[in-house]
């Protein structure tokens, strides 16, 4: 049995060619840390750069996500940053078509894309 | 293959912020459609944009501040009679009366709306019963109704609409067998008709040959699961029902008859000669037929509010045609999203006009003068298929964009208005898969 | 921002511009790439004549022919028929059932005959072997769609870093025309260099919008990963493959049903839709089945609509030929069963508009509990009972599109 882990790092690694991307056990879940490549399929926008190191959370489209497991998995990560929360962990939901798609979640308020 | 032949506005205009400094330029100059400008993305940090901002609530404040007047040839009297919630006119003058409010013998009737309407663009003085006049906000609160409670959002509709220079008027539900339904339901049958003709066609057509997978199917229908009480004696012995069982399996081994539709095996083992048939085989989903509703809910929340027709000079309203536009007023705070019965109680109560004189619409290829106004006609057969292939998807293309009967809601919100046309589509009458030589050539 | 971003960019240009009499040649290689709708041929018989002797001809050919699946098995002996379905495995993850085709011959052949699945490392087309053989091994030069769509999004990049120039020289000047000490002159002069530079960004934006992707000779320059080498096998030099063809559940149901997959332990497309429904009437995987269904069988190519908020998008012959034309959004005409909130369908128009994709509700009827449930404890043949229970629901259509006061009126 694959994991949603395995399934978004594959996709991450082999679709928009991150590398050096690892799991990160959280208490709860596993996320994946990894860094995107210099031209990142991700960030189509100037306005937002990515850094390189990345956070990216698997998720289901059916799951159910509240503000208190995102603060969670910030704080969680914080712990293994010397206490610096990440400005954004990068959802990636799995359809049921295969397709992975990604989306920002900020921790607080982000200045908006520039279109 | 729409995408070509849609507009290419990406942008809505109506989303757009407005800029009142084209106004003051509007009033010294010449009159052009004054452009609307694009949005800044964040604060530059200049007084640049500050400066434009207050240059803009000037000219807004300037032309509101402008005296709004009429000449006393001009001036239109209402008194507005609480009991009957109308507003009546004696002596109307101006265009407005064109195409608003009831003539009786002697005087012209406003609706509310039509009334609220005319105060606020000053075009008419209302007064009281007892003489006295009324101010806007009294005309409003004189209007609320018990009985309507979507009385406001009605309104801002029909301003919104008359704005944009449309004819509005209430719409009134015709009593029953007045010619419009009668109308309908020959149409009805008549498709109806052709439909089902059509289908028995493609099965003579397309099924000519024996149907073998309903034949497969009512065959071993027949061998396996005998339904008559008749045979149940013989078939129920284990020695029948393995003797047919072997038979069926050496028949079909023979390749004489196919195994039944929807079996894994069925279309390895019939004969179908085209896509279409293998098509029309599966189609086992039942579907709605167009036309095929009658329901009208006399309690739904969705009734047609107001007739609809872009402005023609002609118009008459003692006798108006057809109205271009039928639409609905939903208000969000008190309406849910409309149920299907809802929908089909609106298109049962709309006025429906057949399309089918309707050839003119965008979108044909035109075969006479392309870009650069040079003649240019279809020379092979094979151009001419084409555009006629072309001509014949783009006829489907619009059916299904825009379907048949439909209504317009307008859906509220707190006055805000969206506009959304629901129709009656039907996938189940197109023909969208095209068999071709093309596919043939392997 | 006036920016024409509309969902996938798309190198083939749409048959038929208005006007001009359109090049059919498109359309033609496209037909030969991918045609048939379906993974089964029917049988084509001769064309008969006067002749009786073509009749005997074709009778001969129509009981000697066989109809047969259609299977890709690889480039250079494309269309060789078999009987063969293909092969797929089903796995869990977390709670969620993936159907899984990895062969690359059934990948083949369930995309190139009727676009079924999609790539589980690619856009739609599963095409990351061949992508991945031009940036590790430098080996091929047709460009995928992902490559294309990747072009293109350097293009609009480049557009996006000269607007910001062009912007970042207004507020300059901007800044200086506040300044009362800045000469005259200079103002004018940086005013004509701006308006000069606005021009060329008119002209950059229309070319963005007109122009196609070239097609690269040479390889998209990019540097290879140490995860890229694991790929590659040490000895043979062959690449893994990594990616397999994921079927949603109704695909898998649609593909069993017409013989052209198979799932070991699930022999039916009735044991199939046991495997991903709920055992309720309302089950809403069971009710996609049934429209999934609906649209396969009037001829429509229908994938997933995700994408854009819905349910499913329908094709007229498939992504290469034409972009998805109508978005799907299914809704249960049940009695109280009336959960949809505005604020929801006037977002998914929204979007759906904005792609200019026509937006249809497809309300379906469902039976009561007890009428499918009797169909499901029967004790019909699997077959037979699929096609009841199918016949239990029924799909009305209606249109939502929205309406705009100001574009009707004429």
């Amino acid at each position: 049995m694959t994991s949603l882990a395995e399934i978004v790092a594959t996709n991450l690694v082999h679709y928009n060619l991150w590398t050096a991307v690892e799991d990160v056990v959280l208490s709860s879940r596993t996320v994946l840390c990894g860094a995107p490549p210099p031209t990142s399929v991700i960030a189509t926008d100037s306005s937002t750069v990515l850094s390189d190191q990345e956070y990216v959370l698997p998720l289901l489209v059916s799951e159910k996500l509240t503000l208190a497991t995102l603060d969670g998995i910030f704080r969680e990560i914080a712990e293994r940053r010397a206490g610096v929360r990440p400005e954004k962990v990068i959802g990636g939901i799995l359809n049921t078509d295969g397709t992975v798609v990604y989306y920002f979640i900020w921790d607080g308020v982000a200045k908006p894309r520039k279109n | 293959m729409s995408q070509t032949t849609e507009s290419s506005v990406l942008l809505d205009i109506e989303d757009e912020v407005q800029d009142w400094r084209a106004l003051s330029s509007l009033s010294k100059s010449d009159q052009v459609i004054p452009k609307r400008g694009e949005k800044d993305f964040e604060p530059d940090g200049t007084d640049f944009q500050s400066n434009i901002l207050e240059e803009s609530r000037t000219a807004m404040y300037d032309a509101l501040r402008g005296a709004r007047g009429h000449s006393s040839k001009q001036h239109v009297q209402a008194v507005f009679h609480q009991s009957l919630g109308l507003a009546c006119v004696e002596q109307p003058k101006g265009p407005f009366f064109k195409s608003m409010g009831k003539s009786d013998k002697l005087n012209v009737w406003l609706t509310p709306e039509e009334v609220i309407y005319l105060a606020e663009r000053g075009s008419i003085s209302v007064l009281t019963e007892l003489g006295l006049e009324m101010s806007l906000e009294h005309l409003y609160s004189c209007i609320y109704n018990e009985d309507n409670a979507n009385v406001i959002e009605q309104y801002q509709v029909y301003a919104h609409l008359k704005r944009h220079g449309y004819i509005v008027m209430r719409h009134e539900e015709k009593a029953e067998g007045t010619p419009r339904k009668h109308a309908k339901q020959v149409e009805q049958s008549a498709l109806a008709v052709i439909s089902n003709v059509w289908k028995s066609l493609c099965l003579i057509l397309f099924h000519g040959k024996p149907n073998w997978g309903a034949v497969g199917i009512g065959m071993v229908k027949a061998l396996t699961n005998p339904a008559t009480a008749l045979f149940t004696p013989i078939t129920q012995t284990s020695y029948f029902q393995r003797a047919s069982k072997a038979v069926v399996h050496y028949l079909r081994q023979l390749k004489l008859i196919p195994y039944p539709l929807l079996h894994p095996q069925h279309y390895l083992s019939s004969r179908y000669t085209s896509f279409k048939q293998i098509l029309i085989s599966l189609r086992i989903v039942p579907h709605y037929d167009l036309f095929e509703s009658h329901e009208v809910r006399e309690k739904s929340p969705y009734q047609i509010t107001y007739n609809v027709w872009k402005p023609v000079p002609s118009f008459k309203k003692s006798d108006p045609p057809t109205p271009d536009f039928q639409v609905c007023v939903v208000n969000t705070d008190t309406t849910k999203f409309p149920s299907l019965a809802e929908i089909q109680t609106l298109f049962n109560t709309s006025d429906y006009v057949p399309q089918s004189t309707d050839t003119s619409h965008r979108g044909i290829p035109n075969n006479k003068v392309d870009k650069n106004g040079t003649l240019k006609k279809p020379t092979t057969p094979a151009q001419k298929a084409t555009l006629a292939r072309i001509a014949r998807l783009r006829k489907m293309d619009k059916r299904l964009k825009f379907g048949y009967r439909n209504v317009i809601l307008a859906i509220t919100n707190c006055g805000v208005i969206n506009y959304v046309r629901l129709s009656e589509v039907d996938f189940s009458r197109e023909e969208v898969y095209e068999e071709s030589v093309l596919r043939r050539g392997k | 921002m006036p920016e024409g971003s509309t969902g996938g960019s798309r190198p083939e240009t749409t048959p038929g511009s208005a006007t001009a009499i359109p090049k059919n040649n498109k359309r033609r290689n496209l037909m030969e790439l991918y045609p048939f709708p379906l993974p089964i041929t029917p049988i084509y018989l001769p064309s008969i004549t006067n002749n009786p002797l073509s009749w005997l001809v074709a009778g001969y050919a129509y009981w000697t022919a066989f109809p047969k699946l259609a299977l890709f098995s690889d480039e250079s002996r494309a269309n060789q028929p078999s009987l063969t379905p293909v092969n797929c495995e089903y796995e869990y993850i977390s709670s969620a059932i993936i159907f899984k085709v990895t062969s690359p011959s059934g990948m083949i052949t369930l995309w190139r005959s009727g676009f079924f699945g999609k790539g589980s490392l690619s856009r739609s087309d599963p095409s990351w072997s061949t992508r991945t053989a031009r940036r590790v091994m430098g080996v091929g030069t047709v460009l995928t769609s992902e490559e294309i769509t990747n072009l293109r999004r350097q293009e609009r990049m480049g557009f996006k870093n000269a607007r910001d120039r062009v912007q970042q020289m207004e507020l300059e000047l901007r800044r200086l025309m506040s300044q009362e000490t800045t000469p005259e002159k200079i103002i004018k002069e940086r005013t004509a260099v701006l308006e000069a530079e606005k021009t060329k960004l008119a002209e950059l934006r229309a070319d963005l919008q007109k122009k196609p992707v070239k097609l690269a000779t040479t390889p998209i320059d990019e540097e290879i990963r140490e995860e890229d080498l694991q790929l590659v096998h040490p000895v043979t030099g062959e690449l893994t493959q990594l990616e397999y063809l994921q079927l949603m559940p109704c695909e898998a149901v649609f593909l069993t049903l017409i013989g052209c997959l198979k799932v070991p332990a699930l022999p039916t497309s009735w044991s199939v839709l046991q495997m991903v429904v709920s055992g309720s009437a309302n089950c809403e995987e069971l009710i996609r089945c049934i429209v999934y269904h609906h649209y396969r069988s009037l001829g429509w190519c229908v994938r997933s609509g995700i994408k854009f908020g819905t349910d499913f998008l329908l094709y007229k012959g498939g992504p290469p030929f034409t972009h998805a034309e109508h978005g799907i959004i299914i809704m249960q005409n049940q009695k109280g069963c009336r959960n949809t909130r505005w604020v929801d369908i006037s977002g998914t128009a929204r979007v759906v508009g904005g792609v200019k994709k026509n937006m249809i509700i497809a309300f379906v009827d469902v039976p009561e509990q007890d009428a499918y449930a009797k169909v499901v404890d029967g004790k019909e043949h699997d077959e037979v009972k699929l096609g009841v229970l199918y016949g239990l629901y029924k799909v009305t259509e209606v249109g939502y599109r929205r309406w705009v006061p100001s574009r009707n009126r004429e």
